[in-house]
């Protein structure tokens, strides 16, 4: 009766929605490895024809704990064309978007400000602190498991002072060799990020039935339950068929990540898991934004390769 | 602690202070004529002192005046008044049987309690049960919550039985079953509630101003009292219909000293679809349907002597969905069985032993034991065989999952009305919860024709811990008349709360710990202006110890009831409300103009985007909470008790907030069930002997919700791979859906005949068939980007007949 009633009971309708002034929207990462670049464009309203398109001609400039680097300039030599979801991977299309660009590499344990200027739309401006260097040690290997099982320890101290976010991969390249049927030699090889498995408290419970509460490729965590501690991390790995001795390579990808950078990428996470609005879910959540004034995120990744192997 | 005595004791000790004059008292029972049911409300005056007292829930009263002769008479709307000359020169017991008045063909007079100007209290409306049964109902089903969601103060959700008084949620509402709380009180997941009008005597709803006896809800008291049954004669309540049949059998056990009353009610949805299922499936299959919803309530009351009765009463209530499929397939090598079940019920079991004893004329006490579960629970499972070769393979996989809660209770109230200047009740309560939020089961096996390849599992996994609370309360109220005109009702609800989750210890070793204490003061002030017209006020600091988790879109059966913790406190409200009351057109219609604030402190909520359908969290890791709420507005109420034409005209005006560190950037938003304008009309029309009528009008303004109000572009992922459209929502609950109204009519026609009277109803919920809004979504329509608006109900016809001996 309820479902019945529902497909006969849908009607489009207009909604009393608060007015929507169109707004600059700032998107771009600074990473410690590569040139500062930003993407500039407009939101529209929610029932508007028209799409969300880039603002070439503002005036953005770049500041460094407080001092002024310079502007960066629109490259329109050089343009990306990414597709463009919707939400529901409604729109096939692509987009042209060109980077505003400075010949600045950021640095870490500094924070970066941005201010955007354009006649048409209100002045916007956003922060990031980019954070430091992050120290493991007792990093300790157990493959003693009949080499099927794999157990990676190591540990690190947390900066009481600041809110911090963490993420973390392990990548590996290995290659495995053996004779086949015939007596001739034949490998597999595989390269990329494994699964991990552990039962840390901090790490997002995702499983529940293979005595590990996380399983996955990458895990972001916080340090809400050791903030300003030192921090032990035990991570079990099943090789299948490769064992410890047949990777060349094996590294962590250690990165610490804004305040910023975390909360916009759980967010956005969030708002498509839960598939927006909804009348079976939650409420939806709003994707954050550290725009002031205006849309968008200006992000910052401190990203550390640390060679387990070759080491 | 020690103030919070001195001052009851500055208030209660002159009660029991200089009487020097002889007093005498009389007292006793009332009740209805027809059929024994005690009646409460009852009016007992004595003109000549202008004193006068109530009768108590249970029908006693006690009125001790000083020694003289006086003329008494007792009243009550809709019943003939009865006046007495007594010499009061001892006390005296008079129980006393109504009988209905008498009024002219056609005409309708609603029984109910003293007038809106005499009450002292504020913000509680008394429901007569027969306007109730005269209100057109959805497919013809009687609805107490439904009768409810149509009075001023008091908002509702299409489709659901919840509701939203002042600003408070659904969890904030004490429904009382005959004095035990019904946790969920909706079938079909809240197209009908729980309770069956025909066993139900008296519905009281209080907002605010509540009295000290009341606590544990921060919004509302919902009572209601299941008739005792029909100590006079056997009587018979037989109603077909629709959707659902149901009856009520009550009568004498021993005439005048022990009756019963039975009723049940169940929904056979399920068997009339059945035949269709099955005709339209696949020859190889066969599906199952299981939907319906069944209630049953009963109750036994014993007088055991003149100062002693016994009444035991029972509800139990279910809804069941679920289906079972199963397949068969066969070749000639091989056969193979499928069966696959889903099921999924939720219900309440509610117990009352209650013994009123009468120490003396002045001092009637009420013990109570009670017990009240409510359970949800879901099942899934599937078996499938194969054999070839005559060797066979089974798996077998079943997954379980149960939450709920249980309380066990005990309560003692006292009512002592040592002079007509002085009612005073006090009593103690005490209750165990036992909340147990979400257990599952998985059981796994595989049976293979090698016996080594058998595997095996059955575990149990509760994602939030089983928790034990005890909740204790002490309270005293007097309502005193303070002049002729200024009358009051002061008192103190006292509580105690701990929980297994705050402390392993017990709540005696935790009575010294001020952390668990909450001491809630309550007043209540009525002052006649003249006969016609009084002003009222009144105060009320509530507390809470239990949460409701309830996603924030709509309730579900499967919202989850938790305790206060350390993390999660216990709710606390403070609400002020002034009224102004009057009688006009010479007592046919009452006029009731009320405004409220009130502030709510400790609320949680789900954190955005999460769905306690699809979560594995323990419920403290999922929740917002120190949330703050405040609610305040205007409500007025016409209402029309007696004559042709009976009913009332109640409109709100109201505007309701919430604030959470973590939503909405920690600015107030409106809640989602906050409603600027809510109208409502509610009539009822006796033509003549055979045929009445009944019309309903409602309107509200759009429920509040989160919609997305913009789109902009995300940051590539993998530097250039794809984007997104991200979507900005603005403040939480800004948008408005669109308004909701309806009308819903019903006929009745009623054929009496010597021993039977026989009623054929019909009516049409919706009957312009509105399409209301439910819910909205965005969507794309021919490439463009719309808002849709899904509706529940179109125009339902209803058709129901009912036989009664």
């Amino acid at each position: 009766m309820f479902s019945l009633s529902c497909s006969d009971m849908e009607t489009i309708v207009d909604l009393e929605i608060p007015p929507h002034e169109s707004m600059l929207v700032l998107n771009g990462r600074l990473d410690t490895d590569q040139e500062i670049k930003v993407l500039l464009s407009n939101s529209v309203g929610a029932f508007d024809n028209n799409r969300p398109a880039m603002v070439n001609d503002a005036n953005i400039t770049l500041f460094e704990d407080g001092v002024n680097l310079g502007n960066l300039e629109i490259d329109l030599n050089n343009y990306i064309a990414p597709y463009v979801n919707d939400g529901n991977w409604q729109t096939w299309d692509t987009l042209v978007m060109n980077y505003y660009k400075i010949n600045y590499v950021p640095k870490k344990d500094k924070t970066y400000r941005l201010e955007v200027r354009h006649p048409n739309y209100n002045s916007i401006s956003a922060s990031t602190y980019i954070p430091d260097d992050i120290q493991l040690y007792n990093i300790e290997i157990d493959s003693s498991d009949n080499g099927e099982r794999i157990n990676f320890e190591f540990s690190f101290d947390d900066d009481v002072n600041i809110e911090n976010f963490y993420s973390l991969s392990i990548d590996v390249s290995c290659t495995k060799v053996w004779d086949d049927y015939w007596g001739y030699e034949d490998f597999y090889t595989y390269e990329g990020f494994v699964e991990m498995n552990s039962n840390d408290p901090s790490f997002p419970i995702n499983n529940i039935f293979d005595g590990y509460t996380y399983t996955g490729e990458r895990v972001i965590f916080n340090d809400a339950l050791f903030n300003g501690q030192q921090k032990n991390i035990s991570i079990d790995i099943f090789t299948d068929d490769f064992k410890y001795d047949d990777c060349d390579t094996i590294k962590f990808e250690f990165a610490t990540f804004s305040d910023d950078s975390y909360r916009y990428y759980n967010s956005l996470a969030e708002q498509r898991n839960n598939g927006g609005v909804d009348i079976f879910g939650g409420e939806v959540v709003p994707v954050y934004t550290n725009i002031e004034n205006g849309l968008g995120i200006i992000i910052s990744k401190n990203a550390q390769e640390i060679f387990v192997k070759p080491n | 602690m020690h103030k919070t005595f001195f001052f009851l004791l500055i208030i209660f000790v002159p009660i029991c202070s200089v009487f020097s004059q002889e007093k005498y008292t009389i007292s006793g029972y009332v009740s209805d004529q027809r059929n024994g049911e005690n009646i409460i409300g009852v009016n007992v005056y004595c003109k000549d002192l202008k004193k006068g007292v109530t009768s108590n829930v249970y029908g006693f009263y006690s009125l001790t005046l000083p020694e003289g002769k006086y003329e008494i008479s007792f009243s009550y709307i809709g019943y003939k008044t009865q006046e007495f000359i007594l010499n009061l020169d001892k006390d005296i017991t008079k129980n006393i049987s109504f009988n209905l008045e008498s009024f002219t063909v056609g005409e309708i007079q609603v029984k109910g309690k003293a007038n809106i100007v005499n009450k002292t209290q504020t913000s509680m409306i008394e429901v007569p049960i027969e306007q109730i049964k005269t209100i057109p109902a959805l497919l013809g089903e009687v609805d107490i919550i439904k009768a409810i969601q149509l009075l001023p103060g008091v908002q509702s959700s299409e489709g659901t039985s919840g509701f939203y008084v002042r600003g408070g949620g659904p969890d904030q509402n004490l429904i009382l079953l005959d004095g035990v709380p019904v946790y969920n009180a909706s079938h079909i997941g809240g197209i009908f509630s729980v309770f069956n009008a025909d066993a139900v005597k008296s519905v009281r709803l209080t907002k605010g101003g509540f009295p000290a006896r009341f606590g544990g809800r921060l919004s509302s008291v919902l009572q209601i009292d299941m008739k005792e049954g029909n100590s006079k004669q056997l009587k018979g309540d037989f109603t077909l219909g629709l959707v659902s049949s149901k009856f009520t059998l009550e009568g004498p056990i021993i005439k005048d000293k022990t009756s019963f009353i039975v009723s049940g009610r169940r929904t056979y949805i399920d068997l009339v679809a059945a035949p269709f299922i099955n005709a339209a499936s696949d020859p190889a299959t066969e599906t199952d349907l299981i939907l319906y919803f069944y209630d049953l309530n009963a109750k036994v009351n014993h007088k055991i002597s003149k100062k002693n009765r016994l009444y035991l009463s029972a509800y139990t209530g279910r809804d069941k969905l679920g289906v079972n499929f199963s397949e068969d397939y066969s070749d000639q090598f091989s056969v193979e069985q499928t069966n696959l079940n889903f099921g999924l019920g939720y219900g309440n079991i509610t117990s009352t032993l209650r013994w009123n004893h009468l120490f003396n004329d002045k001092l009637f006490s009420n013990t109570t034991l009670t017990y009240s579960r409510y359970s949800f629970n879901t099942d899934f499972g599937v078996r499938s065989t194969y054999i070839e070769n005559n060797e066979s393979e089974i798996w077998d996989v079943n997954f379980g999952y149960i939450s709920g809660i249980e309380d066990l209770g005990a309560r003692i109230d006292f009512d002592y009305i040592p002079n007509p200047n002085h009612e005073i009740k006090f009593g103690a309560s005490y209750t165990n919860h036992f909340f147990f939020p979400g257990e599952t089961n998985l059981s796994i096996n595989e049976i293979q024709p090698d016996p080594t390849e058998n595997f095996s599992i059955d575990t149990t996994i509760n994602f939030s811990e089983n928790v034990k609370a005890n909740e204790m309360y002490i309270y005293v109220e007097d309502n005193l008349n303070i002049t002729n005109r200024l009358k009051a009702n002061v008192g103190f609800h006292i509580g105690i709360y701990n929980s297994n989750d705050t402390s392993n210890a017990s709540l005696v070793t935790n009575i010294y710990n001020n952390d668990n204490w909450s001491v809630q003061p309550r007043i209540s002030a009525r002052y006649l202006i003249n006969d016609k017209w009084s002003l009222k006020g009144s105060y009320a600091e509530m507390t809470q110890n239990i949460h409701l988790l309830s996603n924030s879109s709509i309730g579900f059966p499967s919202d989850i009831w938790v305790p206060a913790t350390n993390s999660a406190p216990s709710q606390t409200s403070k609400q002020w409300a002034g009224n102004i009351s009057t009688e006009i057109f010479n007592g046919n219609v009452e006029f009731s103009l009320e405004g409220y604030y009130k502030t709510m402190d400790n609320l949680i909520t789900y954190k955005a985007g999460y769905s306690n359908l699809s979560s594995t969290e323990p419920w403290q890791n999922s929740v917002e909470t120190g949330g703050k709420g405040e609610s305040y507005g205007a409500e007025l109420l016409f209402q029309k008790k007696k004559g042709k034409t009976t009913g009332w005209i109640g409109y709100t005006l109201s505007w309701t907030n919430r604030k959470f560190d973590n939503i909405n950037f920690g600015e107030w938003y409106p809640y989602k069930f906050d409603r600027r304008h809510d109208f409502s009309i509610v009539l009822s029309h006796k033509f003549n002997d055979k045929w009445d009528a009944g019309a309903t009008w409602v309107y509200g303004t759009g429920n509040a919700m989160t919609f997305p109000q913009a789109i902009y572009l995300g940051t590539p992922y993998n530097g250039s791979e794809s984007v997104d459209y991200i979507e900005y929502y603005g403040d939480r609950n800004s948008t408005r859906l669109d308004p909701y109204h309806r009308l819903d009519i019903g006929f009745n026609r009623t054929k009496k005949k010597k021993r039977l009277t026989k009623t054929l109803s019909f009516g049409a919920y919706n009957a312009y068939s509105r399409k209301n809004p439910f819910f909205a979504y965005l969507t794309y329509e021919r490439g463009n980007r719309v808002a849709k608006q899904v509706s529940l109900f179109p125009i339902i016809p209803s058709i129901s007949y009912r036989i009664q001996f």
